[in-house]
């Protein structure tokens, strides 16, 4: 019995993990698909599966049909690491595309770089991903421009003079977005009145916020995921304070909205893109995300779609998969229509695009100005 | 002053949610001398049963007592259900192993329902209804009083009153007393051990149930990973107070919940989670065994 | 339980043990397949630089293992705490080798590296070991978690090593060569201490410490030995991992990391070397083996069956797969 069963399960596994000769360009991701980041992995792959559809219905590239190998990291750095080995070592992609978080994509990056195949970040924001070697990039802004933009709109447009910082001290994104923003305000002359910090994961804001009111600034600016936004939001106006929220592109999601209530109304953030701009591939991406997965995309999803798209048009004007000249073409990316905006890659490989800044409008994100680089 | 007495609300409502999750949690550990770490797991369960149940049984409801009647029932059953079968199939089997096992055990129970309730409850977070009428009550000063808050520290001191009522003045609370100075002896004695376990999970479990559904009202944002922070923090709050004492247990997270609140709120925010376990260090090296413990030593 | 439960649960065992050779044949296909054609760029050699790097993970989780065995299964002193020893190794040698040896021949880097990772470790395992000795069973575990934690919400906050960026560009010089040679030289280690009077008056202290006072033994002393030895092991599997991986961070040093090696312990079975290095070697495959599964499924079912196989193991093998037992060249005749 004992016997059986095992070899049963063996038979069973072996024919099915057969390495198949594969006639497929394959491409891999890499994110957390499990554990306590999960929602942004989860979207990031769904945006990439998205545009390997669309081009696969198109006829896929270079003659050939897309396939997407993606594995899941559950959020720690070393299986990161370990997954991009595996897809460039064992499934043999011919590109990386991954991950959202800056440390997970510090901790790939030499690999990738190492045996010389392109990485591209969908969403890490620290300026030192793309540093770690010349095959690595991105396709979203980096901490300091974001920073800037939200800083010159607060004090420019807005005309608001001083500031408090609610932000993560877990997550690098939130901190290094403060950090920026914090920098370019007060050279502009405005002050920050409180810096206080939270955990990404915390559900109770309420100390942070108490102290934040009485000091009374003008504005808190909330570097963060949507996750916590919402709540942050809702605890923000229990306990009294009235005064607009601000953030980055990690708030784009329905379930800001959704969470936050009426409480992040009137609140502003900087995004890539806003769902009114006209151009087709925004109102396609949103169309098409829409029917396949059934809810709005959040800025994730977009980014995922967006490096996918910019790797498959590289492989496309490359007409190779061979490493170095898929760089040089991913390299050569200019004016690339894509759903977060038009996306040049620049000499640090990291992409300029202009930001817009969006006000909270109901459960629309309304727009309020674009910020060319 | 007024800052003072905002953050002694906000804290003494942080330390009942954690006081309801550390009732569970000492109650089962009085009982088995089992640190069950798949209970703010069940207690996460509990929350996405109530956020299922309204809405797909009663999606219309108006905020009102009745529906938060019917919401915590219907979490409690649901958690009560799960108790049970985590109890026969998981620990059950293991009742003579060494304790040591168990732990893993329910560490694996615990990954289990978190990587499981991340592929059916999808990953991503979701917004838990208003299932309460609520208000704002502003109490003079610009401090605000919040009557979910109130809602949930009168619960978890009613709840404290009713677990200490079954424990102390009920047969069935001798029973479970008796098992956990000693199973063998409970046993050779005549009670049925096996049925006063799975009722004290059951109870622990209905307990996480409703502690998921309130959590859902105070922080209206639930996602499958949301009883790992609770949890850990409401185990802290359950040793401080003494393990396996129930209005120590209570005692206890309200003392967390109150000292994150003032850390956070006049020193700084930086270490508020570090805080906790600063505490718990403190009091269990000053006083082994926790606030309200008793001073018996045990081995793994 | 019934008889048709037990075989499904074997049945469902078997399948997971399946899954992992199927995951070691995979390794060597792809060799065999490598040495027939070459892709530009790509590794072609004996072993596929995955498995390599898994490989390497796997000796680290060994150390990580066997030194945890020596405080929980052998003291019997339950801790929670290991990745917080572990984190304090990593950064300890991460920041020595690349702040003031950036440049030093790899001798010096492994040396200085090591020692002041273990140095580091131990001190912090000599002073919570002290501070620890009132308590037993699980209000240490409790303490062990929070100095744990403690230890990684400090570096979480420290701007110098990267805070929550984590720490970059650590100098890489452990190979898989050097992590075997010293993963083998740390669990000789471990035998003998085990097998000599130190051990024994370990294990006289988990089975009864009053009756090993009464032989002679002191046991706060033993007991701050096993902490400082435990500790100081950790502190060098998180030297090695700093520089097997070159990046750092503190999501790798969370409680989960700690409870990982409690269920290394564990499932290997408790008090048994072997069993450490055995469990060790399931937990660190079992993940990456699963990832076919994912593959098959399009599910992220991984870490389900991950956590299946945790508490299956406990239910069938409550003494987890070795028990007592040892292995014929680590058994003390």
């Amino acid at each position: 019995m004992i016997m059986k069963s095992f070899l049963l399960s063996v038979l069973v596994i072996l024919s099915a993990c057969q390495n198949k000769a594969n006639d497929k360009i394959v491409i891999g991701n890499f994110g957390s698909l499990t554990g306590a980041e999960a929602t942004f992995g989860i979207s990031t792959k769904q945006g990439i599966e998205l545009a390997i559809e669309e081009w696969n219905k198109a006829g896929g590239v270079l003659g050939k049909q897309i396939e997407l190998k993606a594995y899941d990291n559950q959020g720690k750095p070393e299986e990161a690491r370990l997954s991009v080995e595996k897809l460039i070592n064992v499934d043999n992609v011919v590109a990386v595309l991954g991950e959202v978080a800056s440390t997970r994509s510090l901790a790939a990056a030499p690999v990738a770089q190492q045996y010389k195949v392109p990485m591209i970040s969908p969403s890490s924001t620290n300026p030192l991903v793309t540093q770690k070697g010349d095959y690595i990039f991105r396709v979203c802004f980096i901490d300091p421009f974001q920073g800037e933009v939200m800083a010159k709109f607060a004090f420019n447009s807005l005309k608001l003079k001083k500031g408090a910082i609610l932000r993560d001290s877990k997550s690098d994104y939130s901190m290094g977005l403060a950090n920026y923003f914090i920098k370019t305000f007060e050279a502009l002359g405005g002050t920050i009145v409180a810096d206080e910090k939270f955990v990404s994961g915390d559900v109770d804001f309420k100390a942070q916020l108490t102290s934040i009111k009485n000091k009374s600034p003008e504005f808190i600016f909330v570097p963060g995921y949507y996750t916590e936004v919402g709540l942050i939001a809702r605890q923000a106006r229990e306990a009294g304070v009235k005064v607009p929220l601000m953030g980055g592109d990690g708030w784009d999601s329905d379930k800001l909205t959704e969470i936050g209530g009426a409480a992040v109304e009137g609140s502003y953030f900087s995004n890539h893109y806003t769902v009114e701009d006209p151009r087709p591939e925004v109102q396609n991406f949103i169309a098409n995300y829409k029917t396949k997965f059934g809810t709005m995309p959040d800025a994730l999803a977009a980014s995922g779609y967006d490096a996918a798209r910019v790797l498959l048009e590289a492989i496309k004007r490359a007409n190779s998969i061979e490493g170095q000249k898929l760089r040089d073409s991913i390299a050569a990316t200019k004016d690339f229509q894509g759903a977060t905006g038009i996306i040049t890659i620049n000499e640090q490989r990291d992409a300029t695009k202009s930001a817009v800044v969006l006000k909270v409008v109901g459960k629309a994100f309304k727009f309020v100005e674009s910020v060319k680089p | 002053m007024n800052e003072f007495i905002q953050h002694t609300i906000n804290g003494l409502a942080l330390g009942s949610i954690y006081a309801l999750v550390a009732l569970g949690y000492t109650m089962v550990f009085g009982v088995l001398q089992l640190i069950n770490f798949a209970h703010g797991d069940i207690f996460m369960v509990g929350s996405f049963i109530g956020l299922y149940f309204i809405r797909f049984a009663i999606p219309n409801a108006e905020p009102s007592i009745f529906t938060a009647i019917m919401v915590l029932i219907a979490a409690m059953v649901g958690s009560a259900i799960v108790g049970v079968i985590i109890e026969k199939f998981a620990y059950r089997p293991l009742r003579k192993a060494p304790r040591i096992n168990i732990l893993i055990t329910a560490i694996g129970v615990s990954l289990l329902l978190e990587y499981g309730g991340q592929l059916v409850f999808g990953a991503s977070p979701q917004f838990f209804p208003d299932i309460l009428p609520r208000k704002l009550i502003d109490i003079g000063g610009d401090i605000i009083l919040d009557s979910n808050q109130l809602t949930i520290f009168v619960m978890s001191f009613v709840l404290m009153q009713i677990l200490s009522f079954l424990v102390f003045k009920t047969q069935f609370g001798r029973s479970m007393r008796a098992i956990s100075h000693s199973l063998e002896t409970a046993n050779l004695i005549g009670i049925n051990v096996n049925k006063v376990i799975l009722i004290t999970f059951i109870i622990g479990s209905a307990l996480a149930g409703a502690a998921g559904v309130l959590y859902g009202v105070a922080y209206p944002k639930i996602d499958p990973l949301l009883g790992l922070l609770p949890g850990l923090k409401a185990f802290i709050a359950a040793v401080l107070g003494g393990i396996g004492n129930i209005t120590g247990a209570v005692i206890g997270a309200i003392i967390l919940g109150l000292s994150e609140t003032y850390v956070a709120g006049y020193i700084s925010s930086t270490y508020r989670d570090a805080l906790a376990f600063v505490i718990l260090i403190i009091v269990l090296l000053v006083r082994p065994g926790g606030l309200l413990g008793s001073k018996k030593i045990e081995k793994v | 339980m019934g008889k048709i439960n037990k075989t499904f649960l074997l049945f469902a065992l078997l399948f997971v043990v399946a899954v992992c050779l199927n995951f070691i044949m995979g390794g060597f296909n792809f060799n065999l397949a490598a040495l027939f054609y070459e892709k530009p760029g790509r590794f072609t050699g004996l072993i596929s630089p995955y498995y390599y790097s898994v490989l390497i993970l796997l000796g680290i989780n060994i150390i990580l293992s066997v030194s945890l065995m020596l405080l929980n299964g052998l003291t019997g002193l339950f801790t929670m705490g290991h990745a917080g020893f572990m984190a304090i190794g990593a950064y300890c040698s991460a920041s020595v080798v690349s702040f003031l040896l950036p440049d030093a021949p790899f001798v010096v880097q492994l040396l200085a590296g090591s020692l002041s990772a273990g140095l580091a470790a131990g001190l912090v395992g000599f002073l919570i070991g002290t501070s620890c000795l009132r308590l037993a069973g699980d209000y240490l575990g409790m303490v062990t978690l929070g100095f744990g934690e403690i230890i990684r919400i400090v570096f979480l906050n420290i701007d110098a090593v990267g805070g929550a960026r984590g720490m970059t560009d650590i100098p890489v010089y452990m190979n898989l060569g050097s992590v075997f040679l010293l993963t083998i030289i740390i669990i000789l280690v471990i035998k003998r201490i085990s097998n000599g009077r130190l051990g024994r008056a370990m294990l006289a202290i988990k089975e009864n410490e009053m009756a090993a006072n009464m032989m002679g033994i002191n046991p706060l002393n033993i007991k701050v030995k096993a902490f400082v030895i435990s500790s100081f092991m950790a502190g060098i599997a998180g030297s090695f991992f700093a520089h097997s991986e070159g990046y750092i961070s503190t999501q790798t040093f969370t409680f989960a990391k700690s409870f990982e090696v409690i269920a290394m312990n564990v499932v290997g079975g408790l008090g048994s070397l072997s069993g450490a290095i055995m469990g060790a070697g399931i937990l660190t495959v079992l993940p990456e083996a699963l990832r076919k599964v994912q593959d098959i499924t399009g599910l992220d079912i991984r870490m389900v069956i991950y956590a299946l196989t945790m508490v299956l193991i406990m239910i069938l093998r409550p003494q987890g797969l070795m028990g007592n037992r040892e292995w014929k060249w680590l058994s003390s005749k």
